[in-house]
């Protein structure tokens, strides 16, 4: 493997590394937890609390409950949730398909509508048709989730009667909350497409190519996009990163089982143990799409593996 | 400067309605006094809420927790990020790297995840939501003050200041930073714009305290409960979140003029 392969990859498990050891001591910081609040609120004497502390390892020392966590980490072991002590990687593994579905569907939506949008914009402008796609990716990017859905759940599902407008299960149940959060999505893709279309469109080869007597849409799909779509690929690296929080609101929103759901209701319950298990499952799914990006770039530009591999973040 | 006029007409309005909302409210958003989920009609234009609350009255008054909580982040992330970014930027060094591996780190966690784990920490309320919001925010604010510092650094006027001597701290305030003021400002104005979205979004999930307080967040989270029997309740404070982040959008373009990446 190229040298530079390795560095981000190193990189990336770093960064994993690093962040689930800040959500680890952070989250051991701060006092109180779901063992006091649920036993007590149930009647359980202290003695019970203490003793379901100590079956759970959480008199240990810090940094015994530290090793003792990566060590499990290491094994795909996320430890237990205060609650119910279910082991967290269940939890999660039970909700995780609904998520991934919800976040595959939106971001395919989120492409699709993007780059149209990015496209029309930049080919357009000054015209009609490309401020109009400049107006309306600047309001996906502005219109919360939370609010165009709502609107959406009004239209569609109170109003038309057309879908379903909460719960989960079957696809009919996928399309709004996917449409939605992909369209809010849409608009950051769409400005960057733009932009990069725009400067690609004034470099020189672009200019060569006009010169050779190439028709103008020819010299678009074969010269412009080829190169202008290629910081698209980094930004829907971001907005991955984006989905996995987008996530927690809109299967609020509309009622959906997922990780965002277990992350609100652990976060409200302080049930810390699954807390730290979304987190590191959300470093690690960012860290991974990220150095895949950083990748597919190396190998769609090579001038990047000269330079290290180094991209701007938004 | 046409470019400007537009969105900053729009965010004086925003403003200006929400700094006099206590005496254009035609009720008190707080008390209930009126039967619950009316629909809109004279006296109650958008209607009333699932507890009888004049959502109108509530949605102008409304703006006080939303965009107060939003601009409190945004100091939050900017202050900070703005130091740090431009020590980190202008001094190099093992500090620059140190500080940018820590920013690296938090910028692993996506935006509103990293708020979410913040307010694990903290709990609910308005402070603890501007507090999770501007800290999201930081990292992010911080690299792009670095890569202007540094993007102004280069500048041979900035060599002159040096060569006929000024001290370091002169050459950085008075030289670097007025010149990268537009990205700057550029990108506060997305800050801003993410805290809006971020701030009112936690709200909506239910981490803003007290729910009797009017909030924009807080009222959409009333109207997806109610949204069969009552669908006004979230048009208008969905529609002011709307407005306002899409006029710090324009704002941001007319600063930035494409110079960052949204």
């Amino acid at each position: 493997m190229h040298p530079w392969v390795i560095k981000r990859l190193l990189g990336a498990l770093l960064t994993v590394w690093a962040s689930v050891t800040l959500a680890f001591f952070a989250l051991r910081v701060v006092p109180g937890d779901a063992i006091a609040s649920q036993l007590l609120q149930g009647g359980a004497s202290e003695a019970d609390v203490a003793a379901r502390r100590a079956a759970l390892g959480l008199d240990d020392p810090l940094t015994v409950q530290y090793i003792n966590y990566l060590a499990g980490l290491v094994r795909g072991d996320l430890g237990r949730s205060l609650l119910n002590r279910q082991p967290v990687s269940t939890l999660i593994a039970e909700q995780f398909g609904a998520t991934a579905a919800l976040a595959v569907s939106a971001l395919t939506v989120a492409l699709l509508v993007g780059l149209a949008l990015g496209s029309v914009e930049a080919v357009y402008w000054p015209r009609l048709p490309g401020r109009l796609a400049g107006i309306v990716s600047l309001l996906a990017l502005s219109t919360p989730v939370y609010w165009s859905g709502s609107l959406a759940i009004l239209l569609f599902s109170a109003g038309l009667g057309l879908l379903p407008a909460t719960g989960s299960g079957d696809t009919a149940h996928l399309i709004l909350p996917a449409a939605v959060l992909g369209f809010h999505v849409s608009g950051s893709i769409a400005r960057v497409t733009r932009a990069s279309l725009r400067r690609t469109s004034g470099t020189d080869f672009v200019r060569t190519a006009r010169a050779k007597g190439l028709r103008a849409r020819r010299v678009f799909t074969h010269h412009v996009l080829r190169v202008g779509l290629l910081p698209v690929v980094a930004v829907v690296a971001l907005q991955t990163g984006f989905l996995l929080g987008g996530t927690v609101i809109t299967e609020t929103l509309f009622a959906r089982q997922g990780i965002g759901q277990l992350l609100r209701d652990a976060i409200l319950d302080q049930d810390f143990p699954v807390v730290q298990g979304v987190v590191a499952l959300s470093a690690a799914i960012y860290s991974l799409v990220s150095a895949a990006a950083d990748l597919l770039y190396g190998l769609l530009d090579p001038r990047v593996r000269v330079e290290g591999g180094h991209q701007e973040h938004d | 400067m046409t470019d400007r006029a537009v969105p900053l007409g729009i965010l004086a309005a925003i403003a200006l309605i929400t700094l006099l909302a206590p005496a254009l409210a035609p009720h008190d958003p707080r008390s209930a006094d009126s039967p619950a989920l009316l629909p809109p009609s004279e006296g109650h234009p958008f209607g009333t809420d699932t507890l009888g609350r004049d959502v109108f009255s509530r949605a102008l008054c409304g703006g006080r927790q939303t965009l107060g909580i939003a601009l409190l982040g945004t100091g939050i992330a900017v202050l900070p990020g703005l130091v740090a970014g431009m020590l980190a930027g202008f001094f190099g060094g093992w500090a620059d790297r140190l500080l940018m591996t820590v920013m690296d780190v938090l910028l692993a966690f996506p935006n509103l995840l990293l708020a979410l784990t913040l307010i694990a920490l903290t709990g609910s309320g308005p402070a603890q939501v501007a507090l999770a919001v501007g800290l999201a925010g930081l990292p992010a604010y911080a690299r792009v003050a670095r890569a202007a510092v540094i993007a102004a650094r280069s500048q041979p006027y900035i060599e002159a200041a040096r060569a006929i001597g000024a001290r370091p701290l002169r050459v950085l305030l008075r030289h670097t930073l007025p010149n990268a003021r537009e990205p700057l400002l550029s990108f506060a104005a997305v800050s801003f714009s993410w805290a809006v979205i971020n701030g009112a979004g936690l709200v909506f999930l239910g981490f803003g305290g007290d729910p009797s307080t009017p909030d924009w967040g807080a009222m959409l989270n009333e109207g997806r409960a109610a949204f069969r029997t009552a669908p006004w309740i979230a048009l208008l404070p969905g529609a002011l979140i709307t407005l306002t982040v899409y006029a710090v959008h324009r704002l941001a373009d007319a600063w930035g003029e494409g110079k960052t990446a949204r």
